[in-house]
C-alpha cells in the first residue's frame, strides 16, 4: 500500500524513493488523469503556478508562498522536469498532491514533458544516475502523456491557461477537447503548438525561432478571448525576469514559477491567484538556493563561454 | 610575494588554462551535432588523447579530461559557441579580404586549441603569417600534435615527427606558436622577444576571452604594447560583460568565481559607449561593438537561420539572448588602415568628420 504521506516527506528531503513505489504512484496518477479532459474545469480561487524545471527548494518556496496544497488550490502549467537537479522529486511530488488532493491539485502538460525533450535537458540522466536504469524517467513519461493539455478557471469571463499559446489550427477551446492527446508530443499540428507557441508583438502568426509551434501576436489573442468569452490567457514557457508580464491589454500574461532559472539568469518567480471574482493577484519569490555549489552533481551546474 | 600568494596565483593560472579545455568542448559540441564546421578539431582530441598523459601532472587524469571534453552540451551553448565562431571567422574574413592579396598577419592571443590557424592558412597560404600565443604548457600541447599530425604539419609547413621530449614552440615561415605569459609584456623588448612578429604588416589581433582573465592594468599593457610596436592593424575582442544592478551578471560572476575563474575587468565598463571610449582612449579608431545576442539577430539570416533552427529544438530562447547580452564583440583599429568593413554593430565611432 501506497504511504502518501511518507513519499511527500521523502522527496522533500530529496530520499530515495523506491522504485516499485514509483511505479504505484505513476499507475494512481494516470488512472486519475485518464479521466480529466483535455481541457480540465477548475473552480475559484486557484493558484496558477509556471515552470518549475527539477527547482525542487525553489517549488518548497513556492508553496509556502502561496500556501501549502491542499489549503491552497493550484494549477501547474507544465514543464515540471529538465534543467534543474531535483527533477525526479519535484514531478514525484507533485503527483503525490495529485493523488493525495485531486480536487485541489491540476497538472497539464508542458513541451518538456516528453522523451524526447527530457533526453536532451537532463530528466532522463537523472532518473538513469539516480536508479541505474531508464524504468522510473519509462514511468514518469507514460504519466506524461496522460496530462490534460489546458485548463480553464472560471465560467464566462474566465481564464483559458495553456503552457505554450494558440495554434492557427485552433480558434475555439472546444477544438481541443477533440484532440488525441494521449501520446508523444508531436513535432507539429495542434498539440505541439499549444505547448510550444510563444506571444510576441507580430501581427498574426510568424515562425517561432524554437523550431515548434508558432509566435502570435495581439489580434490573434484578442479574437482568441472575443470567440471564447474569456477575459485572460495565462501560460508560462518562457523565462521572465520579473517573474510575470502581462501583454496586449492584459488578455495574456506570462508566469514563470523557477527562480534563479538553471541556477544562472538571476531572475525572480511569480505565481498568479486568481480570485473568485476572477482578480488576478500576484506573489513574487526569490530562490532558495542562490549560489550552484550547494548542489550535488558531477558536472559543472552552468556552462559559460571561456 | 607571500608563498601562499604565489600558490593563489599559480592555482588560478590553472584554472585559466582549463578554460581551453572549456572552450574546446564547446566548439566539439557544435561541430557534432553540425553547426560549425571544422575539419581540424578531431585531430586536436587525437592529439590531447596522445599528449596531454605525457604532460608533467596529466598521467593520471588524462583519459578523464579527454572523456569530459567531449561530452556533448545544451542547444544554448552549441548555439553560442556558433555564433561566437563564426562572428570572429566573419571578421578575420573580412580583414584578410581588405588586404586585396597583399601580404597580411594575424596574432592570436592566448589561442589555446583554437584551429582558426588552420583554416586561414590552408586558405591564403605565403599571403598570411599567423601567430599563435599561449601559456608554455598548452603550446607544448598544440605543438606535439602539430607535429604529430601530418596533415597539419603540412599545412603550418613543418616536417611531421613525433619527438620524445614535447616541442616547447614551433616555428615555421607562415605560421609561428610562441609560449608567452601576457602579463609580463610589459618588461619586454618587443623586437627582441617577439623576432618573428613582422611589425610592418597590417595585422589583425584576435583576442577570444583572454584579456577578461587579467587585471585592468595588464591589460592596458598588452594593448599598449602591441599598439606602440605595429605600424597598423585591428584588435578583436570577445569576451564576458557584466552589466551593473544585474542578477544575470551578478550570479554569473558568482557561478565562475566558485569555479576559481576570476574576471577582474567583468564590471568595468557599464555599457557599450563606455568601453568605447575607453578603446578611444588606448589609440585605437573606428571602434565597433556588439553584444552576441545583437550579433546574432543581424549577421545570421536566410537559409543559414533556417538551416540553424533545424539543427535541434532550441528550448532557451529567451536564455540564450540573456547569455549573449553578457558577451562583447568589439573591433577596433590601429595606424594607419584603409578597411571599411560593411558589419553592422551596435555602437561605433563617430566617422572622422574632417575635410
Amino acid at each position: 500500500m501506497l504511504d502518501l504521506d511518507k513519499i511527500i516527506q521523502d522527496v522533500k528531503e530529496c530520499r530515495h524513493v523506491a522504485e516499485q513505489d514509483v511505479l504505484e504512484l505513476c499507475l494512481k496518477a494516470t488512472e486519475l488523469l485518464l479521466d480529466e479532459a483535455n481541457v480540465q474545469f477548475v473552480d475559484t480561487p486557484v493558484t496558477v503556478c509556471g515552470d518549475i524545471h527539477g527547482q525542487l527548494h525553489d517549488l518548497l518556496t513556492l508553496f509556502k508562498t502561496g500556501g501549502e496544497c491542499p489549503d491552497t488550490r493550484y494549477l501547474f502549467l507544465g514543464d515540471f522536469v529538465d534543467r534543474g537537479f531535483y527533477s525526479l522529486e519535484s514531478f514525484l511530488l507533485l503527483l503525490c498532491l495529485k493523488v493525495r488532493y485531486p480536487d485541489r491539485m491540476t497538472l497539464i502538460r508542458g513541451n518538456h514533458e516528453s522523451r524526447q525533450i527530457t533526453q536532451v535537458y537532463g530528466f532522463y540522466d537523472e532518473c538513469v544516475r539516480k536508479y541505474g536504469s531508464a524504468n522510473v524517467w519509462r514511468y514518469c513519461c507514460e504519466v506524461f502523456d496522460y496530462l490534460s493539455l489546458g485548463a480553464l478557471i472560471g465560467g464566462a469571463g474566465g481564464v483559458f491557461c495553456i503552457h505554450g499559446g494558440l495554434s492557427p489550427d485552433i480558434d475555439a477551446i472546444n477544438q481541443i477537447r477533440l484532440l488525441d492527446r494521449k501520446q508523444e508530443v508531436p513535432h507539429e499540428g495542434a498539440m505541439c503548438d499549444l505547448l510550444w507557441s510563444d506571444p510576441e508583438d507580430v501581427p498574426g502568426w510568424a515562425i517561432s525561432p524554437r523550431g515548434a509551434g508558432f509566435l502570435f501576436g495581439g489580434n490573434e489573442v484578442a479574437k482568441f478571448l472575443e470567440r471564447n468569452d474569456i477575459s485572460l490567457i495565462a501560460r508560462a514557457h518562457q523565462l521572465v525576469m520579473e517573474g510575470y508580464k502581462e501583454m496586449f491589454d492584459e488578455g495574456l500574461v506570462t508566469v514563470w514559477s523557477a527562480p534563479n532559472y538553471c541556477y544562472r539568469c538571476g531572475n525572480v518567480a511569480a505565481i498568479l491567484t486568481i480570485g473568485e471574482d476572477l482578480s488576478r493577484e500576484y506573489k513574487i519569490f526569490e530562490a532558495a538556493i542562490q549560489d550552484a555549489t550547494s548542489i550535488p552533481s558531477k558536472k559543472p551546474v552552468t556552462d559559460y563561454f571561456l | 610575494m607571500s608563498p601562499y600568494r604565489y600558490r593563489m596565483d599559480e592555482r588560478h593560472d590553472k584554472v585559466i588554462r582549463s578554460t581551453d579545455f572549456d572552450a574546446l568542448s564547446c566548439r566539439i559540441s557544435a561541430v557534432l551535432r553540425q553547426y560549425l564546421l571544422d575539419p581540424y578539431i578531431q585531430h586536436i582530441v587525437q592529439g590531447l588523447r596522445t599528449n596531454l598523459p605525457r604532460l608533467p601532472g596529466h598521467k593520471f587524469s588524462a583519459n578523464r579530461t579527454v572523456k569530459a571534453i567531449t561530452l556533448p552540451k545544451l542547444p544554448i551553448i552549441n548555439r553560442g559557441t556558433y555564433i561566437r565562431t563564426t562572428a570572429i571567422d566573419t571578421i578575420v574574413e573580412s580583414f584578410a579580404k581588405n588586404a586585396s592579396g597583399d601580404a597580411f598577419q594575424i596574432i592570436s592571443l592566448g589561442a589555446g586549441s583554437d584551429t582558426r590557424s588552420f583554416k586561414i592558412l590552408l586558405e591564403y597560404g605565403k599571403k598570411v603569417v599567423y601567430h599563435e600565443f599561449d601559456f608554455g604548457e598548452t603550446v607544448l600541447l598544440k605543438a606535439a600534435t602539430i607535429k604529430g599530425t601530418p596533415e597539419l604539419a603540412s599545412l603550418v609547413g613543418c616536417a611531421p615527427s613525433t619527438e620524445d621530449t614535447l616541442p616547447t614552440e614551433l616555428h615555421t615561415d607562415n605560421y609561428h606558436l610562441s609560449a608567452l605569459d601576457l602579463r609580463t609584456i610589459k618588461n619586454v623588448n618587443f623586437a627582441e622577444a617577439f623576432p618573428y612578429i613582422d611589425l610592418t604588416l597590417p595585422t589583425l589581433i584576435l583576442s577570444e576571452c583572454v584579456l577578461c582573465y587579467m587585471k585592468p592594468e595588464q591589460v592596458d599593457e598588452v594593448l599598449a604594447a602591441f599598439l606602440k610596436s605595429l605600424r597598423c592593424g585591428a584588435v578583436l575582442i570577445y569576451e564576458p560583460m557584466g552589466t551593473p544592478d544585474d542578477g544575470f551578471s551578478r550570479v554569473m560572476a558568482d557561478n565562475l568565481s566558485q569555479r576559481g575563474i576570476k574576471l577582474p575587468t567583468f564590471f568595468r565598463f557599464p555599457d557599450l559607449w563606455t568601453r568605447l571610449a575607453y578603446l578611444e582612449l588606448m589609440g585605437l579608431h573606428s571602434v565597433q561593438l556588439s553584444n552576441m545576442a545583437y550579433v546574432f539577430r543581424h549577421w545570421v539570416a536566410g537559409p543559414e537561420l533556417v538551416r540553424l533552427n533545424r539543427l535541434e529544438l532550441l528550448d532557451e530562447v529567451e536564455e540564450i539572448d540573456l547569455l549573449n547580452e553578457h558577451y562583447v564583440l568589439a573591433l577596433a583599429q590601429f595606424g594607419e588602415t584603409s578597411w571599411q568593413n560593411e558589419l553592422q554593430f551596435q555602437v561605433f565611432s563617430q566617422p572622422n568628420t574632417a575635410v
